[in-house]
Order: C-alpha cells, then sequence, then structure tokens
C-alpha cells in the first residue's frame, strides 16, 4: 500500500460487500470483505452534487467525465436536481437521481451484469414492474421500456435516499436513521447477496450493515454521498468531491472519490486560478493544447515567467505523452535497487504484515515475499532485514512515498521487536522515488498520470496489473477483519484470500520498478544531454 | 457605603505605625490625609482601606543539603524552603505543583532536576509546556544562561514551535535534552512522534514534563490541554518513559484538584513561599459617588445610564490618581481594562497633570499588545531606565516581560482574577524600598464587593478555586480521534481515556461513524483511524466545536486569537464595538455559514460601546444530579439544550451613560447550545409565600418598557420575578469571587413557570455559555452553598435601593436589560435557600 499523503487530495476509500455492521457486537466475527471476481467489468458511476457542477468550470465538469468514462451519473448532495441540466447538452451519459420521479429507473449496463436502480420520491411504490428500464452502452438506440426482461437476470444495484447517519457524542451514540423506510420499500427480489445498496445521503466510502431481523440475507449499504452529520475532527468538512463508484456483478463495491483539481489544466503544478484563466483567455484549454504551444508564446502571457513556462509546460508534456519528463538536474542512488512496499492494517498502522520486495527489473525482477507466519507474528521482519543486510547489503531501498510511510512503519516495527536491527536498517539507504521524483529541488521530474499515485503514474507509463478490483483499502479492511476473527473465534477464522492479496502487493512492486526505470533512463539522458561538460572535462585516462 | 469605615488620618496612621524603622513610606507620605487634601483635585476621601503587607525575610536551606555538591557550587546562593522541598520530594520520586508566588524562583526547581537527571544520564529529556509564546523563549533565554554560567553543563534547550525553522527542529529532536513548546504546538507535533526522526529518542528518555503558569489552563483551554497531556502520557507509555511532572500555578485554591485534573496524576503541593519579599502597601481606592447616582427611575436603562454618568468612570479617576502618584516622582504603571483603552487613558492622565495644583510636566506613554514590536521595546526600555514618568498598560504587562520595577502600580478596575491582580501588584518595588499599588474600584459588582470586603483580598483563605473539567464528550471524542491516528486504540488505552465504559462506548460511536475502522477490535490489533487526515488539525483549542471564528481586520491588521462559535454570536456580532489590545474596533461583518467563518472589523476611535439584548429558551431538561434541600427547595444539575438569540443591541456612550442609538437588529440566528447546567426549583407556592411575608410594597413596571419579554406585568408576578432574576444575576455576578471562571461565559434565565417534572414553581436556571460544557455550572452547583450566602449579604447590604445597581445585581450582559430586578425579593428568596441548605444537612 502506497498511498503518498495528500497530493492532490483524493481520499481513496473502498466499499465492500462485508458486513461491517454498525451494531456489531465487538466479541462477534465478522465476513471478510468479498472482492470482485478477477476480470471482471463494473458498472462505473460519477456521482456529482449540484453545488460541485454549479461551482465547477464547464471544461472541468466534461474533463471529469471525459476522464472517468462513467456508465451513469448519480446526482447527489445538496441541489441535486442541478445536476442533469447543467451536463444535458455536454455529454450523453445518463444522470440518475434518486429520490426523485414516481417510478424507480433503471440503468442496464450493457456487459457489467449490474442494472442499477434509482428509487423515486418518497411515498410512491417500488415494484420491479414499474422499474423503466435503459440500457446503457451497447445499442445506444434503444429507447427506454419496462418490457425488456433482460435486465432480470442482472444483479441490481439499488440507490436511494432514505438512510442518514446521526452522531451523537453527548448520547455517546451513532444511530442509522430511516432503516424500516428503506426496507420496507425494497422488493424482496433486491435483498440478494449479490445486490449492492447505494446511499446518496451517507458520506462517500461509509459502509454498514442493515440490521435484518428475522432474515438471513444481510444488507449491506455503501455510502456515495454526503451526510449531514458532524463527524468532529474525524473530516474536512466542506464541499464534496465527487467520487467514482465501481459496481461487480457480485455485489461488490469500491468508491474512491476523486479531486477535480486534478482535472485538465487545472491538474497541472503551478496553473492555479489566475494561470488558468489567463491560458483560457489565450484560447488553451486542455493539456494537449498546452504541450503544443510554443515556449516562448506560453512564456509572453501574463503571469509566466521564463521558468514557470518551461515548468508548466514540460509537464503538460508529460501528461500528454505519457511519458516522464526531466525538470532539474538529479541523480539516482548507484547500485542495484531492491524494491519495496508492504501492506498493513490501515493507513496509521499496527503492523506491516507483509514486506513485498522485488528483486530485479519489473519483467524479469524475482518477487520475494517477507510475510507474518502467523496471525501477529514478527519474524518476517526479522527475515527481511537479514535478507537486507546479507545478500542485498550495500543495495538502496526503494518505495514510492517511503519517506512517510513504508520507512518510518518498518522503523516503528523494528523499534517494536527488533531493536537490534534498527541501526542497520538505518545505515541502508533508504530512497523515496516520490519525493525524488516530486518534492526534492522542487521535483526532479515531470510524472505522466492524473494524480501522482503509484497506480496512476505506472499505469500511464504502460504497465497493467495482473489482478484487477482490489487496492490498499481492501487489503487492509480484510487483513483487519481476519485479525479481528482470530482474536474472537479462532477456530473459525475464514481464510483472506492470501494469493489474490500477494499478487495485489507483487503488482505494486513491478509498477515501482517501471516507474523507477524510466526515471532511471530520464537521468541518464538528461546525463548524456550534457556534452559540453564532458568534453570540456578532460579526464585521467587523457594524461597517463 | 463607607459609613462604618474609620477615617482616612487614622488608617494612614496605623500605616506609619506599622514601620518597623519610625521612617514614613513614601507612599505613605504621597497618600496621607494632608497631603491628599492639599494637592489631589477633587479629594472626597476616597480611600476605603490600606493594607500593609509585611515584608518576609528569606527562609533558606544551604543548596549541598539538596543538590549533590557539583550543583550545589555552582549556584551563587542558598535555596529557599520551597524550593528545597519541592527538590526533595522530585528526589523521592513525586510529581509536585508549586504554587509560590511569581519571581519566588521556581524556574530553578525544575532547572536543577533537569540537571540532577543529566548527571545521571547524559541522555535524559526534559519537555517544557508555556502557555505563550512570548514566555517560551524568555524561559528559553533564563534557562541556557543558567546552565551554561552557573552550573556550567552542556544541557541543549530549545524552543520548539511555530516560528522554528525546520532544519533547527529536526536538530532539536535529534539531539536536544530540553524542548520547549505551547500545548497548541504539542497537539500538532504529537502525531508525528513515529513519523520525524528524532522524536524516539527525545520520548524514549523523557524523565520531567514542566507545565509552568498552569492556572492559565482553566476553561475551554484547559479542557483541551487536559486531553492533550492523556495523550502525551499514553505515547510516553508506549516509548516505556515514565517522567515525573513539575506544574507551577499562580495561587489557587486547589492545586492537587487542578493538578490532578490536567494530568490524571497525582501530585504534592509546595506552597510555602520561602522567597524573600519587599513590604508594600496597598491602597482601595473607590470613585466618589454623586447624590444623584441614587436614580429613582423606574426605567433600568435610564437608571443605569444615571448611575455611570453620576459615578466618575473609574478610568478618569484612575488616571488622577496615576497624574497625582506621578506628579510626586514616584514611577507609575497603571494597568487598565477600561472601555477606551490605553490611548485615551493616557490622554486623560496627562489631562489630569494639567489640572493637577503641582507644576510639572509628566511624560506619559501608553501600552499594550498591539504596538507594533519596536514601539513596545522603546516603551520597556523606558521603564527599565527610568525615563517615563508614567505608563498606562494593559494587562500585557503583567507578566513575562522584563521591565525593570517601577515605584507604583495602579489597577482601574480589579482584573477579575486574584492572580491578575497580585501579578500588577507585583510590578510595584524597586529593591528594598516600599511598593504602593492602588486599586481603583470599578463599576461592577466585584469590585464593590472587594472595596466594601477586603479581606477577599487579603485573607488567606479565600482563593479562587481553578476549573477544568473533562466530561465534555464532545471534546473528549475529537481528541480521542486524535489518539488513534497517533496509534491504534487498544483497550489498555481506556486507562488515560475516561476508563473503560465511557472509552468504548465512544470508540463504538465513531466506529459506527466510519471515521474509526469499523471491523476493527480494541482487543485484537486495535482499532485504526479511518478519517480525513490529521484529525489534530481540526481541534480548535478556543472552542468545544472545531469551529473557529477567524477575527480579520479590514485595511490592517489584528493580532487576534481566533473565536469559538459562542462568543462570536454573543459578542462579534454585526455592529458590536470592542476593545482589544488596547484599541477599538467594530465589527463590520460576520458570516456565520462559511465553511472557514470569518468575523470582518474596522479600526474606529469612538466614546461608544455596544451592548447586546437576547432572548433565551431552555429545553430538554436531563437530570444528573439531584440534591434535595428542606422546605420543598430542591438543587439540580444537568444538561439541556439553550437556544438564545442575540437579536438587538444599543449603542451607549460611555462618557455620559446614554444610548445613542437602538435598539438595532444584529440579523443573527439562533445560536444552539447543548450544554450543562444547574437549576434551583422553588415550590410551588412560593410567589405567594414570599410576598405575603414582605412588609413592603409591591415593584410597579416601568411605562412601555420591555414590552417584549415573558414576564408578567401584574405586579405580584413583576416584583417576585424580580426577585428571582436578581438572585440569579448576583450569583452569576459574584461566582469568579469564589471560581475561576470567566463569567462571560456562563449565562442564566429565571422564570416563574418552567414546563418540567422537576420543577413546580419558579425556578432559575446557570448555564454553560459553551457547547457541551465545561464545567462553570458544575462548579457553581457544588459551591452553591458558599455562593449564595456572599450573594446574599453583597445585595442585602448594597445601600442601592430596590432596583439594584450595577454594583450588585444589574448586569451589562442582560438579555432583559435588567428588568425586573428587586433586591429585596432577592434578598428574601437567597435567605430561603440558605436555610434549606443548612437544614438539609
Amino acid at each position: 500500500m502506497s498511498e503518498p499523503a495528500g497530493m492532490d487530495g483524493s481520499h481513496s476509500e473502498s466499499g465492500h460487500n462485508a458486513s461491517s455492521a454498525v451494531t456489531t457486537d465487538a466479541s462477534d466475527p465478522v465476513t471478510l470483505p468479498a472482492l470482485p471476481p478477477p476480470d471482471a467489468t463494473p458498472a462505473t458511476l460519477l456521482t456529482l452534487s449540484g453545488a460541485t457542477v454549479s461551482q465547477l468550470r464547464p471544461e472541468t465538469v466534461r474533463g471529469l467525465v471525459e476522464t472517468v468514462a462513467p456508465d451513469i451519473v448519480l446526482a447527489v448532495g445538496t441541489q441535486s436536481n442541478a445536476v442533469a441540466p447543467t451536463l444535458s447538452g455536454r455529454c450523453d451519459v445518463p444522470v440518475g437521481e434518486p429520490g426523485t420521479g414516481q417510478r424507480p429507473q433503471g440503468y442496464r449496463i450493457v456487459g457489467s451484469g449490474v442494472t442499477v436502480v434509482t428509487l423515486p420520491m418518497r411515498g410512491t411504490e417500488v415494484q420491479t414492474e414499474r422499474v423503466v428500464v435503459t440500457p446503457v452502452g451497447g445499442e445506444r438506440s434503444q429507447n427506454p421500456t419496462n418490457d425488456d426482461p433482460t435486465w432480470r437476470a442482472d444483479a441490481v444495484c439499488v440507490a436511494g435516499t432514505e438512510l442518514s447517519l446521526d452522531v451523537k457524542p453527548y448520547a455517546r451514540k451513532t444511530s442509522l436513521d430511516g432503516v424500516d423506510a428503506y426496507r420496507q420499500r425494497l422488493p424482496e427480489p433486491w435483498v440478494t447477496d449479490a445486490t449492492a445498496h447505494l446511499s446518496t445521503s451517507l458520506r462517500a466510502g461509509f459502509t454498514t450493515s442493515l440490521p435484518t431481523p428475522g432474515s438471513t440475507t444481510a444488507v449491506d449499504v455503501v455510502g456515495v454521498g454526503q451526510s449531514a452529520t458532524d463527524l468532529g475532527a474525524g473530516s474536512r468538512g466542506g464541499s464534496i468531491d465527487p467520487a467514482v463508484v465501481t459496481v461487480y456483478a457480485n455485489g461488490a463495491v469500491a468508491v474512491n472519490t476523486i479531486d477535480p483539481a486534478t482535472i485538465g489544466l487545472r491538474g497541472i503544478r503551478g496553473i492555479g486560478q489566475r494561470r488558468l484563466q489567463t491560458l483560457t483567455d489565450a484560447g488553451i484549454t486542455t493539456v494537449k493544447e498546452l504541450a503544443e504551444t510554443r515556449l516562448p508564446e506560453l512564456s509572453d502571457l501574463q503571469g509566466f515567467g521564463r521558468t514557470t513556462a518551461r515548468e508548466v509546460y514540460t509537464r503538460a508534456s508529460a501528461q500528454a505523452s505519457d511519458t516522464v519528463q526531466h525538470l532539474s538536474t538529479g541523480s539516482l542512488p548507484r547500485g542495484e535497487p531492491v524494491f519495496i512496499d508492504i501492506e498493513t492494517d490501515g493507513l496509521n498502522p499496527s503492523t506491516a504484515w507483509l514486506i513485498g520486495v522485488l528483486d530485479g527489473g519489473p519483467e524479469e525482477g524475482r518477487y520475494l515475499s517477507f510475510r507474518e507466519e502467523e496471525p501477529g507474528g514478527t519474524s518476517h521482519l526479522d527475515a527481511f532485514v537479514t535478507w537486507l543486510t546479507g545478500p542485498a547489503a550495500g543495495r538502496p531501498v526503494v518505495a514510492w512515498n517511503g519517506h512517510n510511510f513504508d520507512f518510518p512503519v518498518i522503523t516503528e516495527q523494528l523499534q517494536a521487536h527488533y531493536p537490534e536491527h534498527v541501526a542497520a536498517w538505518d545505515d541502508c539507504y533508504q530512497f523515496d522515488a516520490y519525493w525524488w521524483a516530486v518534492k526534492d529541488d522542487g521535483g526532479h521530474v515531470a510524472l505522466p498520470g492524473r494524480t501522482n499515485t503509484l497506480e496512476d503514474v505506472a499505469t500511464a507509463l504502460g504497465w497493467e496489473p495482473t489482478t484487477t478490483g482490489i487496492d490498499g483499502e481492501t487489503v487492509a479492511e480484510m487483513y483487519t477483519a481476519y485479525r479481528r476473527n482470530c482474536a474472537v473465534a479462532p477456530e473459525n477464522a475464514p481464510e483472506p484470500e492470501w494469493d489474490r492479496l500477494e499478487a495485489y502487493c507483487e503488482d505494486d512492486v513491478r509498477a515501482l520498478a517501471t516507474i523507477y526505470a524510466h526515471l532511471a533512463d530520464v537521468t541518464r539522458r538528461d546525463a548524456t544531454d550534457q556534452p559540453q561538460n564532458r568534453s570540456m572535462q578532460g579526464s585521467l585516462a587523457d594524461f597517463t | 457605603m463607607t459609613d462604618n469605615q474609620p477615617s482616612t488620618d487614622d488608617r494612614v496612621s496605623e500605616w506609619s505605625q506599622l514601620r518597623t524603622d519610625g521612617d514614613v513610606s513614601r507612599g505613605g507620605a504621597v497618600l496621607s490625609q494632608a497631603e491628599l487634601q492639599d494637592s489631589y483635585p477633587d479629594w472626597r476621601e476616597q480611600i476605603v482601606h490600606t493594607e500593609r503587607v509585611p515584608s518576609q525575610s528569606a527562609d533558606v536551606t544551604p543548596a549541598e543539603a539538596v543538590v549533590c555538591d557539583e550543583l550545589a557550587t555552582g549556584l551563587p546562593h542558598d535555596l529557599y524552603a520551597h524550593q528545597a522541598t519541592a527538590l526533595e520530594l522530585l528526589a523521592n520520586d513525586e510529581n509536585v505543583v508549586i504554587t509560590t508566588s511569581t519571581s519566588s524562583g521556581k524556574t530553578l526547581i525544575y532547572q536543577l532536576q533537569m540537571a540532577r537527571n543529566y548527571l545521571a544520564d547524559e541522555a535524559s529529556t526534559a519537555l517544557c509546556l508555556y502557555p505563550t509564546k512570548a514566555l517560551t523563549s524568555d524561559q528559553e533565554q533564563a534557562l541556557n544562561d543558567t546552565f551554561r554560567q552557573e552550573l556550567d553543563l552542556d544541557v541543549t534547550v530549545g524552543v520548539y514551535d511555530g516560528d522554528t525553522k525546520p532544519e533547527r527542529k529536526r536538530r532539536l529532536r535529534e539531539n536536544a535534552n530540553t524542548i520547549l513548546t505551547n500545548p497548541a504546538g504539542l497537539n500538532v507535533y504529537l502525531p508525528r512522534h513515529n513519523k520525524d526522526r528524532g522524536w524516539h529518542r527525545f520520548y524514549n528518555n523523557l524523565e520531567l514534563v514542566v507545565i509552568d503558569e498552569a492556572h492559565e489552563y482553566s476553561g475551554v483551554m484547559g479542557t483541551h490541554v487536559a486531553w492533550i497531556l492523556r495523550r502525551l502520557r499514553r505515547i510516553l507509555n508506549y516509548y516505556d518513559a515514565d517522567p515525573q511532572f513539575v506544574m507551577t500555578t499562580a495561587t489557587i485554591g486547589n492545586p492537587a484538584d487542578h493538578a490532578q485534573r490536567l494530568t490524571g496524576l497525582e501530585h504534592t503541593v509546595v506552597d510555602t513561599d520561602g522567597s524573600p519579599q519587599g513590604s508594600r502597601d496597598i491602597v482601595l481606592w473607590e470613585p466618589p459617588l454623586d447624590e444623584s447616582a441614587q436614580s429613582d427611575a423606574a426605567d433600568p436603562g435610564q437608571r443605569q445610564a444615571d448611575f455611570e454618568a453620576a459615578r466618575r468612570s473609574s478610568a478618569s479617576e484612575a488616571a488622577t490618581v496615576t497624574a497625582h502618584l506621578a506628579m510626586n516622582e514616584m514611577q507609575t504603571l497603571q494597568f487598565t481594562t477600561a472601555r477606551q483603552g490605553t490611548e485615551i487613558g493616557a490622554k486623560q492622565t496627562v489631562t489630569a497633570a494639567q489640572d493637577h495644583p503641582l507644576d510639572r510636566f509628566i511624560s506619559v506613554e501608553p501600552y499594550h499588545a498591539g504596538l507594533g514590536k519596536k514601539k513596545r521595546r522603546g516603551v520597556e526600555d523606558q521603564l527599565k531606565r527610568a525615563k517615563v514618568d508614567a505608563v498606562i498598560s494593559t494587562n500585557a504587562l503583567e507578566l513575562g516581560i522584563d521591565i525593570g520595577s517601577v515605584d507604583a502600580t495602579v489597577t482601574d478596575s480589579y482584573p477579575g482574577t486574584k492572580q491578575s491582580f497580585w501579578q500588577q501588584v507585583g510590578r510595584a518595588g524597586r529593591g528594598t524600598s516600599d511598593a504602593l499599588s492602588v486599586l481603583v474600584g470599578g463599576s461592577d459588582a466585584m469590585d464593590a464587593y472587594i472595596l466594601e470586603h477586603p479581606g477577599y483580598l487579603f485573607d488567606d483563605d479565600t482563593v479562587e478555586d481553578a476549573v477544568v473539567s473533562v466530561d465534555n464528550d464532545r471534546v473528549f471524542a475529537d481528541h480521542l480521534l486524535a489518539a488513534a491516528a497517533e496509534r491504534p486504540l487498544t483497550l489498555s488505552d481506556a486507562a488515560y481515556f475516561g476508563g473503560e465504559t465511557r472509552f468504548t462506548e465512544l470508540v463504538s460511536m465513531w466506529q459506527d461513524a466510519g471515521v474509526l475502522e469499523q471491523t476493527g477490535s480494541l482487543a485484537a490489533n486495535g482499532v485504526l483511524y479511518t478519517g480525513d487526515r490529521r484529525p489534530q488539525s481540526r481541534i480548535s483549542l478556543y472552542g468545544t466545536t472545531g469551529t473557529e471564528y477567524e477575527v480579520v481586520c479590514d485595511g490592517g491588521e489584528i493580532d487576534h486569537d481566533p473565536v469559538a462559535k459562542e462568543r462570536a454570536y454573543r459578542e462579534y456580532h454585526q455592529g458590536a464595538i470592542f476593545l482589544h489590545a488596547g484599541q477599538q474596533y467594530r465589527v463590520t461583518e460576520i458570516d456565520h455559514n462559511s465553511y472557514h467563518p470569518q468575523i470582518h472589523v474596522e479600526q474606529i476611535s469612538t466614546t461608544q460601546y455596544t451592548q447586546t439584548t437576547s432572548n433565551k429558551q431552555i429545553r430538554n431538561l436531563t437530570v444528573r444530579d439531584h440534591r434535595p434541600l428542606a422546605n420543598g427547595i430542591d438543587l439540580y444539575f444537568g444538561s439541556g439544550t439553550v437556544l438564545i438569540t442575540y437579536n438587538e443591541y444599543l449603542i451607549r456612550d460611555y462618557q455620559t451613560g446614554e444610548v445613542v442609538d437602538g435598539p438595532l437588529p444584529t440579523g443573527d440566528p439562533p445560536l444552539e447550545l447543548h450544554t450543562e447546567l444547574m437549576w434551583v426549583a422553588l415550590p410551588e407556592n412560593h410567589l405567594q409565600h414570599t410576598l405575603a411575608a414582605m412588609d413592603a410594597p409591591l415593584l410597579e413596571p416601568a411605562e412601555g418598557v420591555n414590552s417584549g419579554t415573558h414576564l408578567s406585568d401584574e405586579p405580584k408576578r413583576y416584583t417576585y420575578g424580580g426577585g428571582i432574576h436578581a438572585a440569579e444575576h448576583g450569583i452569576i455576578q459574584l461566582a469568579p469571587l469564589e471560581l475561576m471562571i470567566d463569567n462571560s461565559d456562563i449565562g442564566g434565565l429565571s422564570t416563574t413557570r418552567h414546563r418540567h417534572e422537576t420543577i413546580p414553581g419558579p425556578t432559575w436556571f446557570i448555564h454553560d455559555g459553551i457547547d457541551g460544557g465545561i464545567g462553570f455550572s458544575k462548579a457553581i452547583y457544588e459551591n452553591i452553598d458558599t455562593l449564595a450566602a456572599r450573594t446574599r449579604d453583597h445585595i442585602a447590604d448594597c445601600g442601592c435601593g430596590r432596583r439594584g445597581c450595577p454594583l450588585c445585581i444589574m448586569s451589562e450582559d442582560c438579555g432583559n436589560r435588567n428588568d425586573p430586578l428587586d433586591s429585596l425579593t432577592g434578598t428574601m428568596i437567597l435567605e430561603d435557600l440558605l436555610v434549606a441548605l443548612e437544614q438539609a444537612e
């Protein structure tokens, strides 16, 4: 897991189909989150609030929709009725508005096996027969109909507005309201393990399980919108970011927020509101157009000096061409790097249960796994340091956002469990490739990808993961649930799909190696691109 | 009001008799009857009391008896008794709280402990917390000087706060022995313990934690500091550190309690001061009151105006005193809280000097925190070098900054707490010569009480208790999130965080809300934080809800702490005029709805001030404690919802007291407070019973006044209503004499009927003005016996007439414009309460 801290503001979350219950007793075991089947095609939704669309520039909204390429847009939050009118005419993605209209609206997402159904206004009936179904994707020319029975075979994803959370610190309780109203509305066929339930009145990424007396099927709800309750210091507050919701036919749901400030030109570092306006006035509205502008023209614009123009241009080029571009002189550590990526139980973790290591290049390198040998075990840390200081002695250790995450976590774990190794670990060259690329000296290179997360950058450079539908948060949640079960009901604790989790970790270190290879290329090019220095310097060999 | 006091002459001669060396003190001469009659403009026997605080010689112990020779030889002098006692306790592995006066050498105590720790282990570290940045940098200097010059030890000391450069911060983390910071800083540095290199070493070796001026941590700030210290202790436990705590406070009534509540640890009290004190003369000065001030006007607004007009404002009186002293070649420092600020105070002093019979020119300078740094240094320097005759200052010069000493201090209006008062007084007195301090009474119930009962200031057994509470669950919940981000929460953390029940309930609450890991288990690998990053950055030390209003000056600058929401509604509505750091401002705009709310102000210079009125409703009462008394009277403490609408305000002139404009609307929406409160429930027939026993006529409502109140115009209800209203006001006004609370943070409501099962008849409420409560009304509930007695006496003894005056029951903050008020009925009601309290035992 290597989520760089607050780089683009996107708050990565994932929902899942597990029973992460509001009312689970501390001594009850929990079900492990279900992972989506590998290589499945999900339904992709983009959530937007009316406040967001009215505040954003039209190009940004367009850029958002293009980047995410959702099957449908879901209107959430305040002034949700402003979303559809704002989008109509700009893009032809259907907009679903839960909580409006007389009849449930169904969007059959062709190829995913999922039909998203938005519930109508309160007080109206919800029956499967009354759903008006529009196919999305595939043959667009089809008209909405409620005769087409093919959608009945799909997994249903219900989107409603009935539920709300109320946090009451003085009562020391959080209550979930509207549960009965919601449950009673749902027709029986929509209460299965494969049904996903989305709530636009719960915070994006929040998940909970609805109490279902007398039923064995859990109804798990995933928040995709905005909550009115006060989360105290736990929430940044303010307006909500749009979210990308992926729904799989087996009921697995993932939610990731996306910061509009990373879209389009605004996402280029160095371009704030004022420079954005200047560019727009000059007729430059996309990253591609910026990358095609001649440098002298650019530096002539108001607010763009030579240095800024060059920087901004280089960044745009990197994004437009999906390559790494040189920004300022720097060098990578000498020696063959060792790439690492750790998996933990969260962002402020209590353990690093897996240290994934890549020895070699992105394709042919050997993957080594240092994993806890029992729940909560620590001997893998010993093994890791032994290997690092033995066979791999003297080689730089490379991680993405290592300074803020991987390295301090390993240090803390060693201090607690193997203090005799701390000195040797400290002696290793701990190299944070992200920090070198983006922070050191203002950044040595311009990276491609919408954000600077490992996955985004590597994907832009052509890397492809071997396992999809899984991310750092899911892994942490899976592990936490497993550990809880081990503590509470050890005889029955179901094992997570360890292979899949390992595959994800291996994916990440190979992604890291991919990026590093490109960084190395650029620094080599940079060195050879300054021939005048070379030829001026004699070398000892010349004189002997 | 001063009929029973001895004459000035008697008092002054008492003065001279107390001196053993036969010489009359200069102060005594300057303020003698003869001198004052001669030269004081408009002398009207204003001195109501003088107190001689005799000198005290040092009580010492040789340093070698307490610390090792290596340290003892470096010290230039013996240790004072309290220093020795404290160091012995520390050698015994105890925590100490030291309550001796300023400049009694408290710093040396913890410095020597640091030195001892260093000699035993050069890697040992210490953490020191100070309430202000100015104090922190002062102490850095002092500590460094002593270590280098006297003790000759290579102890590295450094300030680590918002002004420290990143490079220096890194060096301090990795190398320093002693780190100095403030609570707001610690709040954000603590979460970095496992991210920034060096903290591990620092915490691992921590042997000492110093909390300086801890009496400052009360109320809202105190609650936050209490939790920050608990988070610290929990992290220290993880690093296997178990340091000793040294706390210093000004004199408070409950030092052991306060220390325990702030830290969760037991402390031993060291309170007997062994440092030498020069003798002091303290004079209580009452501005004269014209006969015409005994207003008979029925309209309380008019009464207030008459009163203020007739009574010389304490500010101009203080100016005259200052001028008199300065003209008589006594360098004088005047502390003022008056409305018009220090600039006008300085002008008034100059004018008074011009009117003075003595023909001398005196130089007067104003001083406040809003002056530029250069100007402030200039005035401080002038004071040190005796180049200025008088300085008019805010309380900015109370502590910390070195200005040498002046000959005399004048305090204009009681500063609100004894700590403040004695700190101001402490500025006077050069070397062995005598010090003179004058307290000029302000137009406030507390001032009147003190002038009437000088023993309050000088008797040892009337010291205010500090009030800090960790009961507010909203504040706790936020700090719990910060703690979870520091390390995953486990069951063993409950010892630091509220005990098992409270801890697990709030953890569950946050898990259910998704900001703590839902499937996490306190018993397994812990519960992780899953909310937005850096929760500690969203904790505001100034309020309980995290919402802070930023104060911005249009067209200028203002260095103003952020304002909590409740205070913003109450004091910073549009049009409000206020004084800050000696400068006047008016609020031009306030936006309550923005995510980062701001209060826009502009600088002004005016003789006006504003008074805000409000409507209040109390609902949803929940009883948490009940104290049944005799005769059908009950006391309750609990929680409820208080809806306050600060809807209108008046603009008055402080020179004439008259209303210049208003009532004007504030435009503010209602403020909903979920908070703690106490109430006195009287029996159903108490109104009839009281009025029947009263042998005075009923009060008549004034014409056209207060057509918006819910209190009836019918004479019986009006009169009785005036009584409970008076009781409510009286207790609130005088509570700060007993408890260290800011009475602008408490409010009250009195009514003849309130629908609730615990309230059969009339009642009055006193509630915390802060969301969630911070322990103030609870402290009043717990101290009601003393408070009721004190209030009853004060109201009964005030010679002002039934409708009251600002010195007893009239309050500027009354939402009902001080109507109705009846001190006679009020006294009877309080007497019934006192009887019930007594008979209940």
